[in-house]
């Protein structure tokens, strides 16, 4: 007998910090028929504090899950395979784990990219303890003890340092001071969780009727196929990899903080021709800086902070390797939409997929048909500035029951985060477009204007108040909030 | 304001003994010698006279003013609206060469012998340093701080510190 139709998913979002740990439970009525879960990540969290999260998680899945989707290698969507491993490498079965193609080692275009793309890690890391040791080398702080703002010009490397630390964390495994090649987590689910069951996808696949999810169509969306075409950091024109090529302009800068030591650098990395090398360290010059009152005039260090940009490119460069997808129950058509961290260059090539058909209406591009359907948007990459398309994304999903998560957190939250996320006026759309829908990790601390004067939480109550007496009461029904999680239920 | 710089003077405007005071401070004074046309040496003088106004500023609306007190945070809304003018004096003919002003005084409205705050300029500058600015903020100020955010954090920025 065939099995029953899908009615409803619940959709429980963990609540250890901001990053993604997701469980979408399928039922056909009562009855629980397919168990999904997204990502197991958090940007900071020790044993003591995310067991409990995955403790539940376990009890709440019965130890088992279907499909494990595992979007991308950044640390808030794979630190808990590593915290927690013990958890999931006993009694916990995963009977298929999805990930994107670039995820695909075997693939020998993605093994040569994620070599090179690995060693431009690698210098981010070495660039961000260099800068930390530089600010502790009493000969820098002396640059500017005498200068006219000279603590707050120290101070604001000190930022520029932490910032950076923590992007370089998100994305680089380091252990003992070593650069461990792929994060831990990534790591544990790749080679100790996996058991020869891992699929790899590509934007235009298409998976439907999985065992015990009948009438589920999984749309793949992303990560953009481009980058296959291009080999290592070649470049390429088209605006859904532009910070590919971005990334190429910083290969001088990790060239040379990786060969760069004391005792001097190969001449190919050094940037200035040998001839401009002073011959006589005891010359004149050398010593006329090495003054403690020229302290000031030196740049020893300053070619350290190019390492900004290259975090910030490997940081948007991950983001869109997501794995996006679009869940349709394809009775109603309504759609659930996990995008991953996906930034403005994936959702944009996601309305150049060849898909086979068209939308349901046999004119619009699928892809936006499905964004038209969405009934529950999963907010990429905690709301900042550019996880949400708005042209090519949010002003597209119009369907009048969409309601979002987003998995963001005050209270663990990376240093530098809190510049871009929330974007005020992604939240203006989305409260707008969910009329309040919108289910956050964490309130507190959240202001929706730049002033911090009107609590987020205020705004949200407010937009609610726009529903309709009936959506009100189905919001109601349907929103669990719970220490632990936060869970939404929708119906197929 | 920062609190002025040690060649800094603040002097009260005695003009009116029975309202709060008037004050401007002197900054940056300083000589300037450099090679001028035909390799000429030209010596000038130049320092700026600066005024601030306290102003409040509620959803973007300018509502009152008050006058600052370094000594205690803003009140809420509050920000300090800066004015003035930067003179330049040529030593050697002792003559006003230049003046560069932005005063805290509508100009139009001094026209017509009103004394009123430029209230425009002061909601302008307000939404763009609390909302416009940081919208247009580059990817890289907003994660490390920049401009808007933090003035100081750029490489050699102690050589705009002339």
């Amino acid at each position: 007998m065939a099995n029953p139709a899908i009615t409803h998913a619940e959709i429980r979002m963990y609540r250890m910090g901001t990053g993604d740990c997701f469980i979408v439970k399928l039922f056909a009525g009562q009855k629980e028929s397919f168990k999904l879960m997204i990502d197991c990540g958090t940007w900071q969290g020790t044993k003591a504090h995310l067991d409990p999260f995955i403790q539940d998680l376990k009890a709440y899945v019965n130890n088992e899950v279907d499909l494990l989707v595992v979007t991308h290698e950044h640390k808030d969507h794979v630190y808990g395979f590593e915290v927690c491993q013990d958890v999931f490498k006993q009694g916990f079965n995963i009977r298929k784990i999805w990930m994107g193609w670039t995820e695909d080692d075997k693939n020998k275009k993605v093994a040569t990219w994620k070599k090179d793309y690995g060693e431009k890690k690698k210098a981010l890391s070495l660039a961000a303890d260099k800068v930390k040791d530089a600010l502790e080398d009493l000969r820098y702080k002396a640059q500017f003890t005498s200068e006219h703002n000279g603590s707050a010009m120290f101070a604001a490397r000190e930022k520029f340092s932490q910032v950076l630390s923590g992007l370089a964390e998100l994305q680089v495994s380091v252990q003992n001071g070593q650069y461990k090649g792929m994060l831990e987590g990534t790591r544990i689910v790749k080679e100790e969780l996996a058991t020869d069951n891992i699929q790899y996808f590509r934007p235009g696949d298409i998976v439907e009727n999985l065992e015990n999810a009948p009438g589920v169509r999984f749309y793949v969306l992303g990560p953009p196929l481009m980058w296959e075409d291009v080999k290592a950091e070649a470049g390429g024109k088209g605006e859904s990899y532009q910070h590919n090529k971005e990334l190429g302009d910083s290969d001088a800068f990790s060239a040379a903080v990786l060969n760069y030591t004391a005792a001097g650098a190969p001449a190919s990395i050094i940037p200035f021709d040998q001839k401009f090398v002073l011959p006589d360290p005891a010359s004149s010059i050398p010593a006329l800086y090495g003054k403690s009152e020229n302290a000031w005039r030196k740049i020893d260090f300053e070619w350290l902070y190019s390492a900004g940009s290259l975090a910030l490119r490997a940081n948007s460069l991950t983001n869109n390797l997501s794995l996006a997808l679009a869940i349709e129950f394809t009775e109603s058509g309504r759609v659930l939409l996990f995008p991953g961290d996906a930034e403005y260059g994936s959702w944009a090539s996601w309305h150049t997929i060849k898909w086979p058909h068209k939308g349901r209406d046999g004119r619009r591009h699928l892809t936006e048909d499905l964004l038209n359907r969405t009934v529950f948007y999963k907010v990429a990459h905690h709301l900042s500035h550019n996880g949400t398309a708005q042209r090519l994304g949010l002003q597209m999903m119009t369907h009048s029951d969409l309601a979002a998560m987003a998995t963001l957190d005050y209270n663990i939250i990376s240093n530098g985060w809190k510049n871009t996320m929330p974007n005020r006026a992604l939240l203006k759309d989305l409260l707008n477009q969910t009329k309040g829908r919108l289910m956050i990790m964490s309130e507190s601390d959240l202001f929706f204007d730049l002033l911090d004067e009107v609590p987020l939480h205020n705004k949200i109550t407010e937009a609610r108040s726009k529903m309709s007496t009936e959506e009100n009461k189905a919001f109601n029904t349907s929103f669990i909030e719970q220490k632990l999680y936060l869970q939404y239920r929708v119906k197929a | 304001m920062a609190a002025a710089s040690s060649a800094a003077l603040s002097l009260p405007l005695a003009f009116s003994r029975s309202q709060p005071v008037p004050s401007f401070q002197i900054q940056n004074l300083r000589l300037v010698s450099r090679s001028g046309p035909g390799s000429k040496q030209v010596n000038h003088i130049a320092f700026s006279l600066v005024q601030r106004c306290g102003v409040i500023i509620k959803n973007g609306v300018f509502v009152d003013s008050y006058i600052p007190d370094d000594k205690k945070p803003p009140p809420k809304g509050g920000f300090e609206l800066r004015g003035g003018c930067t003179m330049i004096f040529d030593l050697d003919s002792l003559k006003l060469r230049y003046a560069i002003n932005r005063p805290l005084l509508d100009k139009d409205a001094l026209a017509s012998n009103q004394h009123q705050l430029d209230a425009r300029r002061a909601e302008k500058q307000f939404n763009y340093q609390n909302n416009e600015g940081s919208l247009a903020l580059s990817e890289y100020s907003k994660y490390f701080g920049g401009s808007l955010t933090s003035f100081v954090n750029e490489p050699f920025a102690f050589l705009h510190h002339l």
